[in-house]
């Protein structure tokens, strides 16, 4: 049993009725943020909202087990990633075949600043830089979301904060 | 927060206008597991819920203001200060009324930790009954602003009884929430009655209705599990004295005040110690107050009785008979009908609203349930002081 919306849910757990972060409440406070973070990883808003809204409604399906996690937020980043690589990869594959032309990034005015100091970065480089600085997340638990190690994700940031600061010609703190 | 943090902040909040509904999202979870079957994919998990809605309302109408430190007068002094020693010789009299024990159900919900005092200022049972309630209250908490002093109605039996009015005090406990309200006045009105004072919350309403349908006064209602009727004992004792006279009176076990009064409040003592739930004052393991406890548990049952289940049913395995699946979710309904009556927000700042159990049914095995088996979730829908929930 599980309950999906509000504040507080109640779910038996071992035999006891116990009260737990619900997913609207969850939701409300996640969501923006994931969406931000997804948009200047892919740089495609479609792809991002597509994603994080795929996302979320696998976590609201199984709600229950997903808010007895360690990180819930970091379960949905996970999942939302894999299916934006994955529609990724299928649109390259249809461009390839269909021998279309690539359109370019359609970003909000508010995004399209940040993707032009990002786009330089590897992809790792950028999921990383987002989900420590939009996504405000521990390094621990990137590490958990994208599957490698902690010093890897370590690694990966200080890569990417020299890069920008490159790019930007000062010591900008990221 | 990093320079990229705060360009990310105004995306952010354009994003917000742009997210979808939590309906929404559940329509496309059906649209992803009707693909699913079409395709005939493998099982999904389609989780099973409903609502607890615990809704921040910003108000300031129930702001707690400071307390005032002034000192009690000396006869509330007296009856505060009412020793574990005088209730012990004091006793249970058999003159005495005993809290009749009550069951709470889905629609009580809302005064559940809660003590709820209904009565009137002209009424001359609520005068009796106001000091057995500061008596017993005290061992559970402590009052402040308690200086309204009144008389009961002239005209009505037992006049003029020394009393005080609870309109104005306040009442801080860490155990439960006292909520008093006093009806009406002592002030007779053109055309009979008495000019109208202060008004039930609507969960106390609720609970009057259901638990006191003759409408007597005053109303005592302990956390929807023992109500007091009227008075506890005859008004005629307060009879032509002072309220020192009471106070004094009340500290010594030999006269006729504690007899009455003390004796109320060890039964209104056994009443409250249920609803300490964790680090109960030491009173509560007293032998009195376990004899109390007896002679309220011995008290009638709702005629509305409902499970008291306290534990939840095991799951059978997936692939046990329907039959046994079928008993297992009738066991769970009895068991969060009883916890969804009985609930009880941690936070006594947060009200319950209201609260229901819901069924949920699906037509295929969904987290090990079987199809066609009911599933019972529980709604919450509260409210709490902001930034409290």
């Amino acid at each position: 049993m599980n309950i999906v919306s509000g504040t507080l849910v109640g779910v038996v757990q071992k035999g006891d009725l116990v009260f737990v972060e619900s997913f609207e409440a969850w939701y409300d406070r996640e969501h923006d943020r994931m969406v931000a973070t997804l948009l200047l990883t892919t740089g495609s808003p479609d792809l991002a909202a597509e994603s994080v809204d795929e996302a979320c409604s696998r976590a609201l399906e199984r709600w229950s087990r997903v808010v007895s996690m360690e990180s819930p937020t970091g379960w949905v980043y996970r999942v939302a990633l894999n299916h934006a690589r994955r529609i990724a990869r299928r649109k390259t594959m249809e461009e390839r075949l269909t021998r279309k032309l690539v359109p370019g990034p359609d970003l909000p005015a508010s995004a399209s600043e940040i993707w032009e100091l990002v786009r330089g970065l590897s992809a790792r480089q950028r999921q990383v830089i987002m989900l420590r600085h939009v996504a405000d997340l521990p390094e621990a638990e990137i590490a958990g979301i994208l599957g490698i190690s902690r010093g890897t994700v370590s690694s990966t940031l200080h890569d990417a904060h020299q890069r920008l600061g490159r790019l930007l010609g000062d010591e900008t703190e990221f | 927060m990093s320079q990229l943090s705060q360009l990310s902040q105004v995306l952010i909040d354009e994003i917000s206008e742009r997210r979808p509904s939590v309906d929404e999202l559940r329509s496309r979870t059906r649209r992803r597991n009707v693909r699913r079957r079409s395709f005939g994919a493998g099982s999904l998990a389609l989780a099973i819920g409903v609502a607890i809605v615990v809704a921040s309302v910003g108000t300031t109408s129930i702001a707690p203001t400071s307390p005032n430190r002034a000192h009690l007068a000396s006869y509330f002094q007296a009856a505060v200060n009412v020793s574990n020693s005088t209730l012990e010789t004091v006793g249970l009299p058999t003159s005495v009324a005993v809290p009749t024990r009550v069951t709470p159900t889905l629609s009580t919900a809302g005064t559940n930790g809660v003590v709820s005092y209904v009565g009137a200022e002209y009424c001359p049972y609520c005068a009796l009954q106001r000091w057995g309630l500061l008596v017993a209250l005290s061992k559970f908490g402590t009052f402040t602003h308690l200086n309204r002093e009144i008389f009961s109605s002239s005209s009505d039996a037992y006049p003029r009884l020394a009393s005080w009015s609870f309109v104005g005090a306040k009442y801080t406990s860490k155990y439960f929430r006292f909520e008093p309200v006093e009806l009406t006045s002592d002030k007779p009105i053109s055309g009979g009655g008495y000019a109208p004072l202060e008004k039930m919350t609507d969960p106390q309403r609720i609970a009057y209705d259901k638990f006191n349908p003759q409408g007597e006064l005053p109303f005592v209602d302990f956390g929807n599990h023992f109500v007091a009727l009227g008075a506890s004992s005859s008004p005629s004792v307060l009879e032509g004295l002072s309220p020192s006279a009471i106070g004094q009176q009340l500290n010594d076990p030999k006269s006729a005040v504690a007899l009455e009064v003390d004796g109320s409040a060890n039964y209104f003592i056994a009443s409250l110690c249920p609803m300490a739930q964790t680090d109960a004052p030491a009173i509560c393991s007293s032998r009195l107050t376990l004899q109390a406890m007896k002679d309220l548990r011995r008290g009638e049952g709702s005629p509305q009785t409902m499970s008291d289940a306290t534990t939840a049913p095991v799951e059978p395995p997936t692939n046990a008979p329907l039959s046994v699946w079928r008993k297992w979710s009738a066991e769970e309904h009895k068991f969060l009908l009883a916890a969804a009556a009985n609930y009880r927000y941690p936070n006594s700042t947060c009200t319950i609203l209201k609260i229901s159990v819901t069924p949920n049914q699906s037509h295929k095995t969904v987290l090990g349930v079987p199809a066609g088996i009911t599933r019972w979730g529980i709604s919450i829908e509260g409210k709490c002081l902001p930034g409290q929930n």
